[in-house]
């Protein structure tokens, strides 16, 4: 029992309901509904019990709750994926565990849970900000680890030593993470199931309002030229080109797909950086037309005919790769590659009216462009209406739109007009992907979740692929300044997000902050989050000049050596003011009994041991012994000025002290006898 | 009976941390391992290690390697923490087998010590007894029990911290080398001591209390004196009826014999012998001791006393301690 015993109980007990409820609120999103009631019961019993004493909680009741648990939630693995059954299983572990923090062992175990659920954590979130926020849990739990067994003894002291220590640990883990070598994945792990943000790969205008309204950052990119004007930033992502009548999707296309051996380009390029924040998906964003520069990208991608970028792997943590647009190239370079029957496709029925419509209005003479002019025309000539909350339009969708409601956002505009382009035989695809963007520090555009946009992309036999966007003739704003810039949007968002920072756009100082934060966590993300193999390389490179493998292996003994000097600089022991001549001499003479299993005790002075020791010595001796003490302490309490040096009463007791030690030696070979 | 394995353990341990009656910690008695939760924190290190590199995800990477720079540093702090330790043992008193044995243990640190490891706790344990208390700096008084009646020495005790965090544990077995005896426990019984006899008749008169006593002085008789204490000598010469005067403080004396008492039951018997021989020597009786082959001449005081009570401890006990702690003993 006492060496399980807890030490500062209250305050640990209390902190370690602290992390556990911050913890759960982090990861509110992966966790199930039950496991949110169970949090909140077993934290209101805790909280409960840490107020007064209590007794143990049985086991065996908490066995039979941790086995039903289980069962329920292995019964649910497949609905809920792997890696969410995961992070459900440890949460109720740790809200069972905490009914009973009795002995340290449970604590160190709710510690370890706690721990692993901080890296869970942080596999959805790696912002500066959450970062920080998993730190300060950490160090709270360390905390509590470090409180439970040492002394008992007030907050402010065992937390201070707590952060002495965990920022030792600082600079080792700085050095290890720079220097360690960086693996590639040793396997697949698996993927959150509900983690699918950013843009989907089908998509149903009509439906309910799917248009992603958050504030979440999707990627910055960083330029190293010029920026490109508002108009021209359409990030393409995916391109959707087969129509069901309500919903468009990615048409299946043979695997290989043939490729020109050489493309030309020309005009003039942008070089941009892109670094992704995680998706679950493989869609990669770049302004058109993208050309990889390969080696600098931190995952294998490929570009295809339809101009996208899609990484081979899925996104799961954040992605860097670099990219040269030749924004002046028409997009006609697979001109002889592309099937373009592919984009006439049709559904077969449904929407009557639009098909009479387009029968009625397009003459087959018309050439392309006279028919996209046209088409166009229709949603600039009526009072259609730009909104991000339509009304719902399930049977036939374009009918509805084009014809009755006549508002919608970008993907009713989208699939209105491609589908009629389709009908008047023009070929005709919607593209997906963001336009826009927040221009940060001269030359970094970040691209958030409500940048989302989609645009029509039609075939002129002269120009190759054209952008469209009807979306601009509707709301011009949207395009040149984005979709916060029409107020009756910004209230909708707000609305819809009511916590998120840039509500506050409108205020200079807010929005000053706010760009300033997203500089921050820019640098963050450049700096520690992609910091891969190829910047390892390149780090070294810088520290050490010309890479060979051995070098390597050099930097990584070296650090090991920098750790092991940090660490001995530690604990070295602090020395205290150097010992005098006087205490060593007395020292020795202390030291001349120890022999003899005399011992002093603690802080004991001279006259004291000798006083004590008197009567086990020989006359001989004790007699000197108490010589050696009166003058030693009449010099010592001798005035300063009066003082001799201390060398003269050594040589004068010199005398003495051999006596002392010859008795000695000699009755202890005695008794050895 | 020991197993090999334990045998070897403790004679390798007799000789890297030789018995001595105070302790300095330092490099060559003190060992250290992770704890088990220690090995748990290793193990979620590999974890966040897999975590980190399979989901390309840096900020787990980093978490993973500050854990690893932290079990590195606490390995560290955990020795430097306990090194800074000096225990000394005092000499442990004789004990009756129904009370505590308590073990006076003196604790102390370097000056020098790091404030950083000013909070750790120390705490002293037994393998074999059920002990575990937290040393204080000074004098401690720690509870080892139960004991037998008998000669004992101490089995090692041990010594540990886990500071800081729990992660390590820094340990020593430390072997005080003081022996102690524990006494029967005093069962209160009615005395029986035989007379001093010459030896040939020694035996014959069991179960009689016999005292002596010394004589004072003649006085007249009163009714109350014993009618054995009447002079029949002064009677038979007609100077009526007188009483031996005794003196006061009339001494006791005589042999407890274990076989008086000795009722089938060993224990009984030498928890009765024990009461008598307190008894006895609280009044400053003269007695002597005979207990199997053995025989205490007639002595008072406590030195007497002490001899009586050990020759009761050792009656009949299994010698416990080995030949090797009989040598041992001889050097202190």
């Amino acid at each position: 029992m006492q060496r399980t015993k807890v030490f500062n109980q209250k305050i640990a007990s209390f902190t370690t309901l602290g992390t556990f409820a911050a913890l759960v609120i982090s990861l509110l999103d992966p966790l199930m509904g039950w496991v949110l009631v169970l949090c909140a019961c077993s934290f209101c019993i805790t909280f409960y019990k840490s107020l007064r004493t209590s007794t143990p909680l049985k086991n065996s009741i908490l066995n039979l709750l941790a086995i039903l648990c289980i069962s329920i939630l292995v019964w649910l693995v497949r609905d809920y994926g792997l890696l969410n059954t995961m992070i459900n299983l440890l949460v109720v572990a740790c809200c069972l565990k905490i009914l009973n923090l009795h002995h340290s062992g449970d604590y160190q175990m709710v510690a370890s849970i706690q721990l692993f659920l901080v890296a869970c954590g942080l596999i959805f979130h790696q912002s500066l900000l959450y970062s920080l926020f998993y730190a300060s849990l950490i160090i709270l739990m360390f905390c509590v680890l470090h409180a439970i067994k040492i002394k008992e003894t007030g907050l402010k002291t065992y937390s201070k030593h707590t952060i002495i220590l965990l920022l030792q640990a600082i600079p080792i883990a700085g050095l290890l993470f720079f220097v360690t070598p960086k693996l590639s994945p040793l396997w697949q792990m698996p993927i959150n199931k509900s983690d699918q943000t950013g843009l989907s790969e089908k998509m149903t205008p009509g439906n309910i309002a799917s248009l992603a309204k958050s504030d979440e950052l999707v990627f910055r990119a960083e330029f190293s030229g010029r920026v490109p004007l508002p108009q021209e930033r359409y990030w393409r992502a995916i391109v959707l080109d087969h129509f069901d009548g309500r919903t468009w999707s990615i048409a299946e296309k043979e695997k290989s797909q043939r490729v020109p051996d050489s493309l030309e380009f020309r005009g003039e390029s942008l070089d941009y950086v892109v670094i992704a924040q995680p998706t679950s998906t493989n869609w990669l964003y770049s302004l058109d037309i993208p050309i990889l520069i390969q080696g600098l990208s931190t995952q294998k991608i490929t570009s295809n005919t339809q101009y996208q970028l899609s990484a081979n792997t899925p996104l799961y943590s954040q992605g860097m790769y670099a990219v040269k647009s030749f924004v002046d190239q028409p997009l006609n370079i697979y001109k002889d590659y592309d099937d373009l029957s592919l984009y006439l496709q049709t559904p077969d029925s449904g929407n009557p009216e639009t098909v009479n419509f387009v029968k009625t209005n397009i003459d087959e003479s018309m050439s392309n462009i006279e028919k996209m002019n046209k088409l166009v025309g229709t949603f600039s000539n009526q009072n259609f209406r730009y909104t991000l909350s339509p009304p719902l339009m399930q049977s036939s969708p374009i009918d509805q739109f084009l014809f009755e409601y006549k508002s919608g956002f970008c993907s009713h505009y989208a699939s209105a007009l491609t589908y009629m382009l389709r009908l008047a035989d023009v070929p005709a695809r919607i593209v997906t992907g963001y336009q826009g963007g927040e221009v940060q520090s001269s030359n970094v555009i970040s691209v958030h979740q409500y940048d989302a946009h989609a645009w029509v992309e039609a075939w002129d036999d002269e120009n190759g692929w054209m952008r469209i966007d009807p979306t601009a003739v509707v709301a011009p704003n949207r395009v040149v300044s984005g979709l916060l810039s029409l107020v009756e949007n910004r209230q909708e968002f707000r609305a819809e997000s009511p916590f998120s920072l840039t509500n506050l756009k409108e205020y200079a100082l807010f929005n000053e902050l706010r760009l300033l934060m997203a500089k921050i966590d820019h640098t963050w993300d450049q700096s520690i989050l992609s910091y891969d193999q190829e910047s390892q390389k390149s780090l070294l490179k810088k520290i050490f000049g010309n890479m060979k493998a051995e070098s390597f292996t050099y930097a990584l003994i070296g650090s090991f050596v920098v750790i092991g000097l940090f660490i001995a600089l530690l604990f070295i022991p602090k020395r205290g003011p150097k010992p005098g001549e006087e205490s060593k001499w007395i020292e020795t003479l202390f030291k001349m009994f120890e022999r003899q299993e005399l011992h002093r005790l603690e802080n004991e002075t001279l006259q004291q041991f000798s006083q004590r020791i008197e009567s086990e010595l020989p006359k001989q001796v004790s007699t000197a012994l108490e010589f050696i003490v009166k003058e030693y302490y009449e010099w010592k309490y001798a005035s300063v000025e009066q003082r001799l040096p201390f060398t003269t009463l050594k040589s004068r007791l010199q005398k003495h002290v051999l006596s002392i030690h010859s008795a000695l030696t000699n009755q202890h070979s005695k008794s050895n006898t | 009976m020991k197993s090999w394995t334990q045998a070897r353990i403790d004679r390798w341990l007799n000789k890297r941390i030789p018995a001595s009656s105070a302790y300095q910690m330092d490099v060559n008695n003190t060992f250290i391992l992770p704890t088990r939760f220690g090995w748990a924190i290793l193990g979620l290190m590999t974890c966040l290690f897999i975590l980190g590199t399979n989901y390309q995800n840096n900020v787990i990477l980093m978490f993973c390697y500050f854990v690893f720079a932290l079990l590195l540093l606490s390995l560290f702090h955990s020795y430097a923490s306990f090194v800074q330790y000096h225990i000394g043992f005092r000499p442990i008193d004789n004990f009756f087998a129904n009370q505590q044995v308590q073990m006076q243990v003196d604790l102390s640190h370097k000056v020098s010590r790091s404030s950083l490891h000013s909070l750790s706790n120390i705490a002293i344990y037994s393998k074999t007894k059920p002990m575990y208390e937290y040393l204080v700096k000074g004098k401690n008084l720690v509870t080892i029990s139960p004991y037998k009646r008998g000669l004992h020495k101490l089995d090692r005790v041990s010594v540990e911290s886990i500071f800081p965090f729990g992660l390590f544990k820094c340990w020593t077995h430390l072997l005080v080398p003081y022996n102690f005896f524990v006494f029967p426990s005093p069962i209160a019984c009615s005395l029986k001591l035989r007379q001093q006899q010459s030896k040939g008749k020694s035996g014959s008169q069991t179960g009689i209390t016999v005292t002596t006593e010394d004589l004072q002085g003649i006085r007249a008789y009163r009714d109350s004196d014993p009618i054995h204490h009447v002079s029949w000598k002064h009677f038979a010469k007609g100077q009526g009826l007188l009483s031996k005067d005794f003196s006061e403080r009339s001494a006791i004396s005589g042999w407890l014999n274990f076989n008086d008492y000795y009722n089938g039951d060993v224990e009984q018997a030498l928890g009765e012998l024990c009461y008598q021989i307190l008894e006895l020597s609280k009044q400053d009786a003269l007695f002597g001791f005979s207990i199997g082959s053995q025989q205490i001449m007639p002595s008072t005081g406590i030195q007497h006393q002490e001899q009586c009570l050990e020759a009761l401890a050792l009656y009949r006990h299994k010698q416990s301690m080995h030949s090797t702690d009989q040598k041992a003993e001889g050097q202190f």
